[in-house]
């Protein structure tokens, strides 16, 4: 991994994001209705030293239109890695394409509850901005790369759904066990010959 | 043959009921003498449930263990295999090769088993068949326990296993009443049953204190008519059995829930003249061991399937003749698996050779639940199970009961706030009550929670 921007560097990025970015997007091709999602990936990957996007990968994008909160997370993307330092030093080339349509992204859009969050919360925007730097094989300037690492787990929305999903599920089993137990004892049991 | 005689509600309770089960079920439940049934229970045991008791039976006499100081492959397979269904098997195994580090797994306690139930229940069990046996009380702090009525039935093959080796050739099988459990106490259920696993054979719960039956004499003349092959109890039960002088002397007799002391056993042998057996054994775990012929102050290791060790207060297992805690781990109950379970009794561990012919390892000097018993300054004898029963019925958590040698009672409790002050009245005068009200009970409330094994039981009185 090689340095990259500070976090503090990253983070104003974001904070200067425009408006129409977290707006509706254009559902028909039609740019007076919102932003066309697949057009500023495919500008990003241009600018960024990358092959233009296919026919299925539009589709895919498209088709991904009911996983809102995904789509923000692509614009919100796109805005971070359309910055100076990566125009200027481009990333390997396939790391931004494969962040871009990795799994990770459509889970980390599934484990927030709405997508505004990723402007709106301090530790979410940290997440997002040292999760893009990570995709790309750079830490913060600052750090090293263990550290940046360490960090980015402490924030990993997908493992905190995962811990609070875990949490939800035992509490919902104890209260499961407990009714069971209560509601048992005051049927009768099973006989058995021996008492204890 | 039609099921259609047979009610609804008796097919509820023994699923497997037959008809021809049905003259010995009616003739122990309507016979002239029979005691005042209060409740009615049956075994629960399904089609696919018989299967795994017969097959656990077959199990239980073809592989015997001869376990040391590492748990029998069995039982280490059970364990990794729990790793994937139980929060405490996960989190308690996690980063230990238990073939090697077996003593570095950590303990679980009663008190865990308290808090964290759910933790140790698999996360997959089918709660929908879940039993809850109630505790006779004497150790005070009983454990609720779930239990599945399999793992229940199983008792029937271990109690049948434990008089076989004592000496019992009779079976307990068929039209006949395999077993009366006999209690002693003010107030208990009593009902009777026949037994699927033991093709409808009966077993009736009865209770020796004279409100129980019609008359003076029904207790005796019950017993007599029933002529049960073995008797089950505790041995206040049992003393309490020769004292209303019932004469029936069954073909063995089971004593459980308290220790027996050498003094009541001689008694015992000498009444009813024929085995008496002493099973250790927990609403928790199950039967663990029972009394070896030859020698009954050793407990041969009883299930197949439960690796029993002896451990130090650090958890270290102690060598073979020290004295240390009890731990268990295995089991048959789906919901409750024990890792390194600590029963809260002592003894030492003997993995020598038994003339009896057992090979399973023995625990030697077993410390267990005492029997204790209060008594009124007119000598009238109060049953530490009616204490427990009583403050068992208030949101107490924890309880010692001790009567001093001047017959003073105190009752030192650990409740919170759900415990008002006009309860603990009601609890205080219920307790007297027992005691004829000739002695004043002063109820102490230490609003901490008393320790794991505080002794609930405590009697000054000269003998």
């Amino acid at each position: 991994m090689k340095e990259g921007p500070s976090i503090e560097y990253m983070l104003d990025r974001l904070a200067a994001i425009p408006a129409v970015f977290m707006k509706e997007f254009s559902s028909g091709g039609d740019i007076d209705s919102g932003i066309i999602l697949h057009a500023l990936v495919n500008d990003l990957l241009l600018d960024t030293g990358e092959s233009p996007l296919t026919s299925d990968e539009i589709k895919s994008i498209e088709g991904l239109r009911n996983k809102k909160n995904y789509h923000r997370l692509v614009a919100i993307l796109c805005h971070l890695y359309h910055d100076q330092f990566f125009i200027e030093n481009r990333p390997e080339t396939g790391l931004v394409r494969k962040i871009i349509f990795s799994q990770k992204l459509q889970i980390l859009g599934e484990a927030v509850d709405n997508e505004e969050i990723f402007i709106s919360d301090p530790d979410r925007r940290e997440e997002l901005c040292r999760l893009a730097l990570m995709a790309v094989n750079l830490y913060p300037r600052g750090e090293d790369e263990n550290r940046s690492k360490e960090r980015l787990a402490t924030l990993d929305s997908i493992e905190r759904k995962k811990i609070l999903d875990k949490t939800r599920q035992a509490q919902q089993r104890a209260r499961e066990i407990r009714e069971a137990m209560l509601r048992k004892e005051a049927e009768e049991a099973a006989s058995k010959m021996s008492r204890e | 043959m039609l099921n259609t005689d047979i009610p609804k509600a008796l097919i509820e309770r023994v699923p497997l009921m037959k008809k021809e089960w049905l003259t010995l079920y009616r003739i122990m439940g309507e016979h002239p003498h029979a005691p005042k049934w209060n409740t009615e229970c049956g075994d629960r045991i399904f089609e696919s449930d018989l299967e795994f008791v017969r097959e656990y039976a077959g199990k239980l006499e073809q592989k015997r263990v001869e376990f040391r100081e590492s748990p029998q492959e069995s039982v280490l397979c059970r364990c990794e295999e729990l790793k994937h269904r139980s929060q405490w098997f996960e989190s308690k195994l996690s980063g230990i090769n238990i073939r090697n580090d077996w003593h570095r797994v950590p303990v679980m306690t009663r008190s865990h088993m308290q808090s964290k139930l759910e933790w140790i229940v698999p996360s997959d069990a089918d709660l929908s068949r879940l039993v809850v046996n109630p505790t006779s009380g004497t150790t005070g702090h009983p454990i609720p326990a779930p239990n599945h009525p399999s793992a229940v039935g199983c008792y029937d093959p271990l109690i049948q296993y434990a008089l076989k080796m004592n000496g019992l050739a009779t079976s307990c099988s068929g039209n006949k009443v395999a077993a009366i459990q006999v209690c002693s106490q003010q107030k208990t259920i009593v009902y009777h049953t026949v037994h699927s696993y033991l093709d409808g054979a009966g077993f009736a719960k009865i209770n020796l204190e004279k409100n129980s039956w019609r008359t003076g004499e029904s207790s005796a003349l019950y017993i007599n008519d029933m002529k049960p092959v073995f008797l089950s109890g505790d041995p206040h039960s049992f003393l309490d059995y020769i004292n209303r002088g019932i004469e029936y002397r069954p073909e063995a007799v089971l004593s459980t829930a308290i220790s027996m002391e050498r003094i009541v056993r001689d008694k015992l042998q000498s009444y009813f003249k024929c085995p008496v057996v002493d099973m250790y054994s927990l609403n928790e775990t199950g039967p663990i061991a029972y009394s070896c012929p030859h020698d009954p102050a050793k407990f041969h290791i009883l299930p197949h399937d439960i690796f029993v060790e002896v451990l130090s207060v650090s958890g270290e297992p102690v060598p073979e003749g020290e004295r240390g805690e009890i731990a268990v781990t295995g089991g048959r109950n789906p919901y409750l698996p024990l890792l390194r379970y600590l029963t809260g009794d002592t003894a030492s561990m003997s993995f020598k050779k038994c003339s009896c012919g057992e090979i399973s390892p023995a625990l030697v000097n077993l410390e267990g639940r005492k029997l204790v018993l209060f008594r009124t300054k007119s000598g009238k004898i109060v049953n530490s199970i009616d204490i427990s029963g009583i403050v068992r019925s208030f949101p107490v958590y924890t309880f010692t009961f001790i009567q001093r040698s001047d017959y003073r009672c105190t009752l030192k409790i650990s409740a919170g706030g759900e415990l008002t002050s006009r309860s603990a009245i009601f609890m205080k005068e219920r307790i007297e009550s027992l005691f004829d009200n000739e002695i004043k009970v002063e109820i102490e409330n230490e609003n901490i929670l008393l320790k794991d094994k505080s002794i609930p039981f405590i009697c000054e009185l000269e003998l």
